[in-house]
């Protein structure tokens, strides 16, 4: 799937503009979506979904404009979401749940909803509480029904909003191999905070900032932005002046921070740049 | 075929909010022992019989509908599931209607399994159109004012917190009560008595006075214009209020969020 946008925007009334003249083509696998919060991913994620519309500028599809409401139709039903904030009702179990979201996404055939529904349970690790109503579990467990509902219906787009917000590092761990066995020859948009999901399963990444691009291109390129650039100071007693701090560990001697910045403090250390850092360096521009 | 899929979920979720289901039936039970007629409805073969536990089935339960039914536009909102929805190739309408048919089947279960009960006593008593009848009264009186008191319920709970929706909205039933169906009448002492109108599709098509408990009561019986304007007119108010309620609690949810 090719999703390109031709200098989107958005804008909600007596609030700064969410999208401010986005254009972007997106590659089919996996795309990182990161930047602070207010940055306009929520918003990016929810045009892209058909959930609203945009202000200005159009999205295409495989060529097709999303302004059409056939195009939109036929876009929701080869799509999965996972929204921010979900949570599934609670009286149900998860394989009724799952049998609901089926429906919505168009599947008629009830023996094929519910295989899949069983199918998508154990992959998300849940088979032994399935007949458990939802109200019970844990938040993990509540994010893991919330991942299978996105996957009901084999969707060839997945937008995943936060998807591991919350979860436990096992959670994590577990979700993100998930993530990285579904790109192949589905797109799958991964909006996260959390730059090292991004680092471990995204190729691509695209950063906001203000509503608008600030970059988009290959992970390793992002990465890359910070090499040369990024410092291991010696113990400090302060932060050094017009660096760009990505991380501190306390030593016995003082502070020894992980920085970016062309002028280094005396007996700084040259160290191999993260996505953190690239993200950090392009930040600080 | 979608349309019944989903509403069998929300058929689900609203049969599994057992208190408010099992009040419901209390008061359906309830609505059968009160009568003007000899003998209880299922023991005659009289179709006014019939057609008064009807009207106290579309004056009580609903009561429950009230108190049961805040969360039906606004827990998808809270929740994030009406995302999940709005993403998906199914028409809004269809969506609240499946969940509004869905979740009133469930609650108006004790109400049908009540009335047909009393149409099968009926028809052993030699009523032989007792369940089509039954299913006329289901139609055009008991369901409408499910209806009503679902949807202002639902308006309730997407303004205010649950309990506080709960009270208003039984209030609320009991205000549409006062406005149309108990009739204040000054008495020959000149105190005050409150009667009870009968709906106006009882009226017309099963002979229904006016005032149910008051059968010498000289009031000029409904007209079938005026029994489909009501009936109409109800319908009319559940949807505005339906949606209204819906545009509120999406509106909450978007500034929280």
């Amino acid at each position: 799937m090719f999703i390109s946008l031709d200098h989107l925007g958005k804008d909600f009334p007596k609030k700064p503009c969410a999208l401010d003249g986005l254009t972007l083509d997106l590659p089919s696998g996996m795309i990182g979506l990161i930047g602070p919060n207010g940055a306009g991913k929520t918003t990016l994620m929810r045009i892209l979904c058909g959930i609203v519309g945009p202000t200005r500028g159009r999205v295409l599809v495989d060529g097709r404009d999303l302004s059409e409401p056939r195009n939109r139709r036929a876009l929701k039903k080869a799509l999965g979401y996972l929204p921010q904030d979900i949570e599934p009702y609670p009286n149900l179990t998860p394989p009724e749940f799952l049998d609901y979201v089926g429906v919505l996404k168009g599947m008629d055939d009830r023996r094929a909803r519910r295989h899949q529904a069983d199918e998508l349970i154990d992959r998300v690790g849940l088979a032994d509480v399935r007949r458990r109503r939802i109200g019970g579990f844990s938040g993990g467990m509540r994010r893991r029904v919330g991942i299978a509902q996105a996957l009901m219906g084999d969707p060839r787009l997945l937008v995943v909003d936060e998807p591991t917000a919350g979860l436990d590092p096992e959670e994590r761990m577990r979700f993100r191999t998930l993530l990285a066995t579904l790109g192949g020859e589905r797109t799958v948009v991964l909006s996260t905070h959390i730059l090292d999901d991004v680092a471990q399963t995204c190729p691509y990444v695209c950063v906001l900032r203000g509503g608008r691009l600030q970059y988009d291109g290959a992970t390793a390129g992002l990465i890359d932005g910070a090499h040369g650039r990024t410092w291991l100071t010696p113990p400090l007693m302060a932060p050094p002046a017009g660096a760009v701090v990505v991380n501190a560990a306390t030593t016995a001697q003082g502070t020894r921070y992980r920085i970016v910045s062309d002028a280094p403090p005396a007996g700084s250390a040259s160290v191999e740049p993260t996505l953190e850092d690239g993200y950090m360096a392009l930040a600080a521009r | 075929m979608r349309f019944l899929a989903l509403a069998r979920t929300h058929f689900r979720l609203a049969a599994r909010q057992r208190a408010l289901w099992i009040v419901s039936l209390g008061l359906a039970l309830l609505s059968v022992t009160i009568t003007v007629n000899p003998g209880l409805s299922f023991e005659t073969d009289n179709p006014a019989a019939l057609a008064l536990t009807a009207q106290m089935l579309a004056l009580m339960p609903p009561v429950a509908y009230a108190a049961a039914f805040t969360d039906l536009a606004s827990e998808s909102e809270r929740l994030g599931i009406s995302e999940i929805e709005a993403s998906a190739p199914v028409p809004p309408f269809e969506l609240v209607a499946a969940r509004v048919a869905g979740a009133l089947a469930a609650m108006a279960l004790p109400s049908v399994g009540v009335l047909l009960f009393c149409a099968g006593g009926q028809m052993l008593h030699g009523n032989v159109w007792a369940l089509l009848q039954a299913a006329v009264l289901l139609a055009g009186v008991v369901l409408p004012a499910a209806l009503v008191a679902a949807a202002l319920s639902a308006f309730a709970g997407s303004l205010l917190p649950r309990a506080l929706a709960r009270i208003a909205a039984i209030v609320a039933w009991f205000g549409v009560l006062f406005l149309g169906v108990f009739v204040p009448t000054p008495t020959a002492g000149g105190g005050l008595r409150v009667h009870i109108a009968a709906d106006p599709v009882a009226q017309v098509l099963f002979g229904s006075t006016p005032l149910l408990d008051s059968p010498e009561s000289a009031v000029t019986a409904a007209t079938p214009l005026e029994a489909i304007a009501l009936l109409a007119l109800k319908l009319a108010a559940a949807v505005a209020l339906l949606a209204a309620a819906g545009a509120i609690a999406r509106k909450r949810t978007y500034r929280r969020r």
